[in-house]
């Protein structure tokens, strides 16, 4: 199906220069969507950034199985264009006072992006509100609101503080849109229906399909390790390290290695201090080896979570490394060449963990640890229960660490089986019920 | 699988405390199978600068399975931010005068995951806002009568924190072993009789065991803290005398922390004591006892053991005393004679205010041991009626309708 002949769905992203797209959990969405617009053939996606921010987005997406053009196409206004839209939404009462930005790129968007609906990527994408398309709006929590100790004073809950805005914002957007989309059913209950009062039949429950690194690591046999695809992956490792001038991975035999890994950003919820407490657990008190590799930045001296302390307080600085932003691929080469993937997040958006289906798809197991989102999960494959881990219990957690390195191989295929059970949802399927929530189409 | 159930400690929780920590997560845990479901404690232990979290997390663990400890740290809120954060939870309770609320920080759900929440009082923290079907467990209200183990001076801010306290204990279920204290609730932390509800002695615990048992010595343990509740002044000159009349027990101060008595840090109360007083206390043979196994062992060895304490406590010195076989010499008010006649301990009591009367009572006790007494110790309820009752009191918590 040529380009003419798909249907052009829109995707809203907002955030201006300088603002993070790489491996941010709904641009990897994005990247998914776009991957299963691909395989589906029926839609192509077109995505509105503002000025600036298309270079990186393009990069990005250049590494999707998906062909730019057809499946996927990056809308970026120029910097003239920019301008002059921000200068006209200023005299548009509706623009949000604070920033013009967002209202310039929908007068860019109305103009220039022939869509059909859009899928606005944050519920408090405002500038969303001056497009003549429907949309649907894409809710993936309301995290702050179970979690709002992790921010302070007047700037995140003073009566105009972040999430009290937000929380407007949101409530203003969610009001206008055709749908909203949750990835998971405990999202809808906890907070659409709870915080916004959003009636059933206007919310859209659409998990994701399970992600799949395999193809980004062709060595990967199976989706088993090998000693070969090891080396393989770690030679990628050692490469990118290299490249990053990171002096003591850049020769480092990651192969011969145990450790584990956890991909997510270090944020109050994710709970990176329990996976360090549990390496040093391993290594300082029962005198094994292993290190952890994140993918989070280390945010030395922070305290609005537990991770810098416990990586300065014990000194563990070569047991737990940070190695941020990875590149899809290696993340994939991360991922494959680990004993195993640790995901200690006290909440996700989703059912389950984009963590745990990555890690299996190149043939790492993963522990996961308990939380709405693995009960969601759980209620559709209960064979994962062992798996699991209390999200307070360090040492529980680095028992069961000693206990993956033992039987890797075991805990590997017996998670494959739900994986490849979960692997049937398609992200085809994900991409035609977007589509179809945008458009205002019934659920199916 | 139900929500846990939070056990919440104070920001400085002593070896009692710990110890009452223990035996309610395990009087939670068989409460809990007694009612076929299938629970966890989560403990909420704050970190205490110079002590090892860790350690103490093992402590709280140790033999307990179903037991997790969570880091625990109060945080100061404002109540209109409370408002905004918790809009649907927080409408259940009446702030009105209160500025700022205390709210439990675990680094995760915050304890906003537990089904219930049992708070240990910490009256000087203000106003706990825990969001979940409470109980605070109160052990006593010692300020009543020792106001200055709490507060400087009439206008220190640890009043208006009180003030604060009491006002969300007003508003959910208070648990007490100690019937005394039930007036002191009513009368002056100004709770409803109907929120009151008797429980179980956690200070009643099994102790340890100590597999070989070390030989006893003729050692005066003097269980203390550097506080005003311990009656210092007084103590002192009383083992002064004691001595100086030629007694023989060998007095050691057992401490939780040998930072407490050491004249390099800050205390103001040692800093108030008579030069001549406190000297003679930091000249005393310090044991630390950084665990209740410690403890256990080192009252084993002694001859007698002694808690100045004024007030409160539930008994728990007599009680561990009693445990380990070893002879108590304590003060005479409600809750201690209570214990001793109940358990039927080898004690002294002592009347209050008075150093002579110490000087009294050491000298019997000394001649009690002398003659090898046989020591007794009858605990002051059966396991099973302990689990009963932690039963009842959680049934009442998790479903008021429900009471039996």
């Amino acid at each position: 199906m040529s380009n003419d002949q798909r249907i052009p769905i829109g995707i809203w992203w907002e955030l201006g220069r300088g603002s993070r797209w790489t491996n941010e959990g709904v641009s990897r969405v994005v990247g998914f969507l776009i991957e299963g617009a691909a395989e589906g053939g029926k839609y192509c996606f077109h995505l509105a950034v503002r000025h600036g921010l298309g270079d990186i987005v393009r990069e990005d997406l250049r590494q999707l199985q998906a062909v730019e053009g057809l499946d996927w196409l990056v809308w970026e206004p120029t910097e003239e264009e920019e301008q002059a839209a921000i200068a006209a939404a200023k005299g548009n009462p509706d623009s949000p006072a604070h920033d013009a930005g967002p209202a310039a790129l929908a007068e860019f968007a109305n103009a220039t992006v022939p869509v059909a609906a859009w899928i606005v990527t944050f519920p408090h994408f405002l500038g969303a509100l001056q497009l003549q398309k429907p949309f649907a709006a894409l809710f993936p929590d309301a995290l702050p609101y179970d979690f709002p100790l992790g921010w302070s004073g007047d700037d995140h809950w003073g009566e105009e503080g972040l999430w009290p805005s937000w929380r407007r914002s949101a409530a203003q957007l969610i009001a206008r849109s055709v749908s909203v989309i949750t990835f998971s059913r405990h999202v809808a209950d906890r907070h659409l229906g709870s915080l916004f009062q959003v009636g059933s039949n206007r919310i859209r429950v659409v998990p994701l399909a399970p992600p799949d690194l395999a193809p980004l690591v062709p060595f990967v046999s199976g989706r088993r390790q090998s000693s070969d695809s090891r080396a393989a992956a770690a030679d990628l490792l050692r490469s990118y390290a290299r490249d990053q001038q990171i002096a003591y991975l850049q020769d480092y035999p990651f192969e011969e290695v145990a450790f584990v890994a956890g991909a997510t950003q270090d944020r109050p919820t994710k709970n990176l201090g329990l996976s360090a407490e549990a390496i040093g657990e391993i290594v300082r008190l029962r005198r094994g080896s292993m290190k952890l590799f994140l993918t989070a930045r280390l945010f030395h001296g922070e305290k609005w979570t537990r991770l810098p302390d416990v990586v300065a307080a014990d000194q563990l600085k070569n047991d737990v490394v940070s190695l941020p932003d990875l590149p899809r691929q290696i993340h994939a080469a991360l991922f494959h060449c680990a004993t195993a993937v640790v995901h200690s997040s006290h909440f996700e958006g989703i059912s389950g963990a984009l963590p745990f289906f990555e890690a299996l798809s190149v043939g790492t197991p993963t522990l996961l640890a308990r939380g709405p989102h693995v009960d969601e999960l759980l209620r559709i494959e209960p064979v994962l229960q062992p798996f699991l881990f209390d999200p307070y219990d360090a040492s529980g957690l680095a028992l069961a660490i000693e206990t993956i390195t033992r039987h890797r191989d075991d805990f590997v295929k017996q998670q494959s089986k739900a994986y490849e059970r979960l692997r049937r949802r398609r992200w085809s399927e994900v991409a035609e019920a977007y589509a179809a929530a945008a458009l205002g189409h019934d659920p199916q | 699988m139900s929500g846990p159930i939070g056990i919440l400690l104070p920001r400085e929780p002593d070896q009692e405390t710990l110890r009452r920590a223990r035996e309610l997560a395990g009087l939670v845990l068989e409460a809990s199978a007694a009612s076929g479901t299938i629970r966890t404690v989560a403990i909420g232990l704050p970190e205490t600068p110079g002590k090892s979290w860790r350690r103490t997390e093992q402590q709280l663990r140790h033999g307990q399975g179903g037991v997790v400890v969570r880091r625990l740290q109060w945080e100061p809120v404002s109540v209109s931010h409370a408002q905004r954060m918790y809009p649907n939870a927080i409408t259940n309770f009446d702030l009105d005068g209160i500025e700022t609320v205390q709210v439990p920080r675990d680094w995760g759900w915050n304890f906003q995951d537990c089904d219930a929440l049992i708070m240990f009082a910490d009256t000087g923290l203000g106003a706990p806002l825990t969001l979940k079907p409470t109980a605070f467990y109160i052990p006593d209200l010692a300020m009543r009568v020792v106001p200055r183990a709490y507060a400087s001076s009439i206008d220190d801010a640890y009043w208006e924190r009180q003030t604060d306290c009491f006002r969300l204990w007003r508003q959910a279920q208070l648990w007490t072993s100690d019937p005394h204290t039930v007036e002191d609730l009513v009368s002056y932390a100004g709770v409803r009789n109907g929120r009151i509800r008797l429980a179980p002695n956690l200070s009643d615990a099994d102790i340890p065991v100590v597999s070989a048992a070390p030989k006893r010595q003729n050692i005066l343990a003097w269980i203390v803290k550097p506080s005003a509740l311990h009656d210092l002044e007084i103590a002192a000159h009383a083992l002064q005398i004691y001595i100086s009349e030629g007694g023989q027990l060998a007095p050691v101060l057992v401490v939780d922390s040998v930072n407490e008595f050491d004249p390099a840090t800050e205390n103001s109360v040692l800093a108030d004591l008579p030069r001549h007083y406190a000297e003679f206390l930091y000249s005393l043979p310090i044991e630390q006892a950084q665990s209740d196994a410690e403890l256990v062992r080192f009252l084993k060895r002694s001859a007698v053991a002694w808690s100045s304490q004024l007030a409160g406590g539930e008994g728990a010195a007599a009680l561990l005393a009693g445990r380990c076989g070893t002879p108590f010499v304590g003060a005479d008010y409600a809750i201690n004679r209570h214990v001793v006649t109940a358990a039927k301990l080898t004690a002294q009591l002592y009347g209050l205010g008075e150093p002579l009367a110490i000087v009294e009572a050491l000298h019997q006790i000394e001649q009690a041991v002398a003659r090898r007494p046989r020591v007794k110790f009858s605990p002051l309820s059966s396991r099973a009626e302990r689990v009963r009752q932690t039963k009842s009191l959680l049934d009442s918590l998790l479903e008021p309708g429900r009471e039996q």
